[in-house]
Formats: C-alpha cells, structure tokens, sequence
C-alpha cells in the first residue's frame, strides 16, 4: 500500500472518528465561542477598543482552543488501537501524515466559525488584502496540527501525557501565533506581510521535517 | 526446525521494576502453545514482547526470523496478528466502520470486512458503535480483524474472557486457520482450563518465570 493511500486512510478514520463523537462541534467550538463572548462583556461600552482587540483575541483564542482540537484525538486515543495499527505495517510517517491532515482540516474549520464569530462580536478593523488572511490561518493551522500531533507522539507512555504535551505545545507555538498576529496587523496598516509569511512556512516546514523524521524513531521508542 | 519464536533469557524490566525474568521460550511452525499464570505473573508483557510491540530489557529472541530489537522488526509486524483483553476498536466507530479501517489500511475490500463480522455472527450489529456493544461483541470484532487479516503468528490474551460458548468455535477455527498456513499461536490466560483444549502444550508463567518445557 503506497504512502499517500495510507494518509488517505488515517485521515479519514481519523475525521470518521471525530464525526462521530462530535468533540470540536459540540464541545470546544461552543466553549470558544463562549470566550469570545465574554471579552466584550467585561471590557464593557469601549467600540474602538473592542475593534481594535477583535484580531488579536481571534488568534489567542485560535490557539488555545485549537490546541484543544489538535490535542482531542490523544486524549481519546486507546493503546490497543494504536498497538493494531502499528502491528498492520502503517508507515509512521504516513500515519502521522495523515493525523496532522485529519487536524488541520478541523482546526481550520473550527478557525472559520470563531473568525466569523469574531467579525460578528468584535467588528474588528477592516482588514486590505482580506484573503491573505485565509493563507495565514491555513499555515497557523497547520503548524498547530502538527505541533500537537508531534507533541502526541513524544509524550507516549508518560503517565502525566495529557497535562503535559499542552505544555509543551504551548511555548513552541509562539512563532506560529507572531507569525500570524504579525501578518495580520501587516494586513491592518497595509504594509508587506512577506516576512510573517516566510516566519509561519519555515514553521511548518522545519515542524513537517522533524514529524516524519521522527515518526519512525518514537514509535519504537514507545514499545 | 523452523521456529516462529525463539526468545533465550529474556528480560524485561519497567522504570527498574523487572517484569519477566530469564524468559526462554520457542514456538514452531503449526504449533499453538498456551502460557498460563496468576494476575500480575507477566503474561501480557510476554505477549507484547513476541508481537515485538514491547522491547526486551536483556536477553535475545527472534520473531519471524528477524532478531528482536532489530531495525527489520517492523517488516514482520503485518505478519502479526495480536488480539489484547482490550480490544482495539474505536469506541464512536461503528463495529463494521473500524473493520473497514483495517480493510482500507491492508488493501482489502468492504465484502471482505462484511464477510469477516458475519464470521463472528455480529453481521446484524455492523451499524451499532463499538462504546454501545457489550464487551464479548467488541471481542468477537477483535476476532473478525484477526480473520479480516489471517497472521502467521496469532497473539491471543485471555482469549475466554468476554465470549460466551457460542464463539468458542471461533477462536478454534481461528487458531486452526493460522496453524494449518503454517503459521502458530500463544494464547496466554489467567485460567489454565481455558487454554487446555486449544493449545499443544502449557507453560506457566510466575512471578515474571517461566515453568515447563519450554
């Protein structure tokens, strides 16, 4: 079975799964939404600051609720569910593959809805070249998804696994979150946004390299 | 003599804590031998060992032919059929769903994973999802992946425990399919009765020991 037919397969067990128990729609999504919600409330009748917050809260909460999506399928995630794949011959570099394409595709879902939301609540400043933005949340998403899903594989047997990887995503996802803030206040002022752009592609390159690198070595590390 | 598993003195230890001492063990060709022991002897950490999913802290062994350990352990892994107490199913999935995830990760078909649940007689619960079956039906669909994708070396924990009697012919037809291509089993169970009927020959595992002719 070829590598790209393996991703195809963890991909949509992956989103299968997720269709199934509905964890980013009916739990996170909502709770994000809630947060949104609650910023405006405390900050009170201040439109102008309320505009001009609208972008930067939309990528804080982008990262931290997101790491919950990129992080859900860990905490479901059963030994011997893994123990069966890895005895079937999948290619760790495809699975991983695949688990990070599963989770950028709800991670980029779920950055639609709150960024949606956030127009609606935050009316934030109208944004010059608007679609960039859409490439800058793709490359934010992928870089979560594959932080997290990284993050997943390192921390393997640790009996402390799902309080820790957050932590260990969190910081590493810094320059994901300059990346994307940066570009979008480029975007605000009008100025060029190449050298955010290039911050978040290196990114996800470097993340890409390093995951399929280390597909292999940490899953025999894990048995 | 062609042996499928052939540990010598192995060990295994977690955080310091040692688990299965000087374990020697071989299984041939068409053999299904039956490891027996109290809770906590070790069982599942030997079975893990041979499905090459857990490394061995001393000693050697090979599995399949390639040396434990060994950068070649995963060219034998799809050669491994391994069903744990706990089977490995997808709990939102429905039970027919995670059989076509192995169909689809192994090449095969949606009428061979069809075909492989009604094996087991659970054609009529295809559509339920794995977390609302009992445990004795996400077993018998731990049994349908194993018919779903025959191993050489079939790995059966507990291979009682949450089946009625009505599957008991299952696991023998399972055990008779590997062994007649050539292939073998262990079956490890806490309940030494359990294992008498299927397996050539018993050996017991104590305190992380093995006992018998192994």
């Amino acid at each position: 079975m070829t590598f790209w037919r393996q991703v195809r397969a963890i991909t949509s067990y992956e989103l299968l799964i997720e269709r199934r128990s509905g964890e980013t729609w009916s739990i996170i999504t909502p709770f994000a939404a809630a947060a949104l919600m609650t910023i405006p409330l405390a900050i009170g009748i201040n439109l102008p600051l309320i505009s001009s917050i609208g972008w930067p809260i939309f990528w804080s909460i982008a990262l931290l609720f997101g790491m919950q999506v990129a992080w859900r399928h860990v905490s479901g995630e059963r030994n011997a569910m893994r123990d069966a794949i890895t005895l079937l011959g999948v290619d760790p570099a495809a699975r991983f593959t695949g688990r990070v394409v599963a989770s950028g595709v709800l991670l980029s879902g779920f950055m639609l809805v709150i960024g949606v939301l956030t127009v609606f609540l935050y009316t934030p400043d109208e944004l010059n070249r608007w679609p960039w933005l859409i490439v800058v949340g793709l490359l934010f998403a992928a870089g979560l998804a594959q932080l997290a899903t990284l993050a997943s594989d390192l921390t393997i047997g640790l009996g402390a696994r799902s309080s820790l990887a957050p932590l260990l995503v969190a910081p590493l996802a810094l320059p994901l979150l300059i990346g994307a803030a940066q570009a979008t206040d480029s975007l605000l002022r009008s100025a060029g946004i190449l050298p955010w752009l290039l911050t978040l592609v290196l990114a996800n390159l470097l993340l890409a390299i390093v995951g399929v690198l280390t597909a292999r070595p940490l899953q025999e590390a894990a048995t | 003599m062609n042996h499928l598993v052939e540990l010598h003195d192995v060990d295994v230890a977690v955080d310091l804590v040692p688990i299965i001492s000087a374990v020697s063990l071989h299984v041939d060709q068409g053999e299904c031998v039956g490891i027996q022991g109290p809770n906590g002897a070790g069982k599942t950490t030997l079975l893990r060992v041979i499905a090459t999913l857990l490394a061995p802290t001393g000693g050697s062994g090979s599995v399949l032919g390639v040396e434990l350990g060994s950068k070649e352990v995963p060219s034998v892994r799809p050669q491994i059929g391994l069903a744990g107490h706990l089977p490995a199913l997808a709990g939102p999935l429905t039970l027919i769903e995670n059989l076509l995830v192995v169909a689809r990760l192994t090449g095969r078909t949606k009428d061979d994973a069809a075909a492989a649940l009604a094996r087991v007689g659970l054609a009529g619960a295809a559509g339920r999802a794995a977390d609302r079956c009992s445990h004795g039906m996400r077993r018998r669909t731990d049994l349908a992946r194993l018919f779903l994708v025959p191993p050489r070396l079939l790995l059966l924990d507990e291979p009682q425990a949450g089946l009625d009697s009505s599957a008991q012919p299952m696991v023998e037809e399972l055990i008779r399919q590997v062994r007649s291509g050539g292939g073998g089993a262990v079956l490890v169970s806490h309940d030494a009765s359990g294992l008498s009927g299927l397996a050539d020959r018993m050996l017991t595992l104590r305190s992380g020991a093995l006992e018998g002719a192994t």
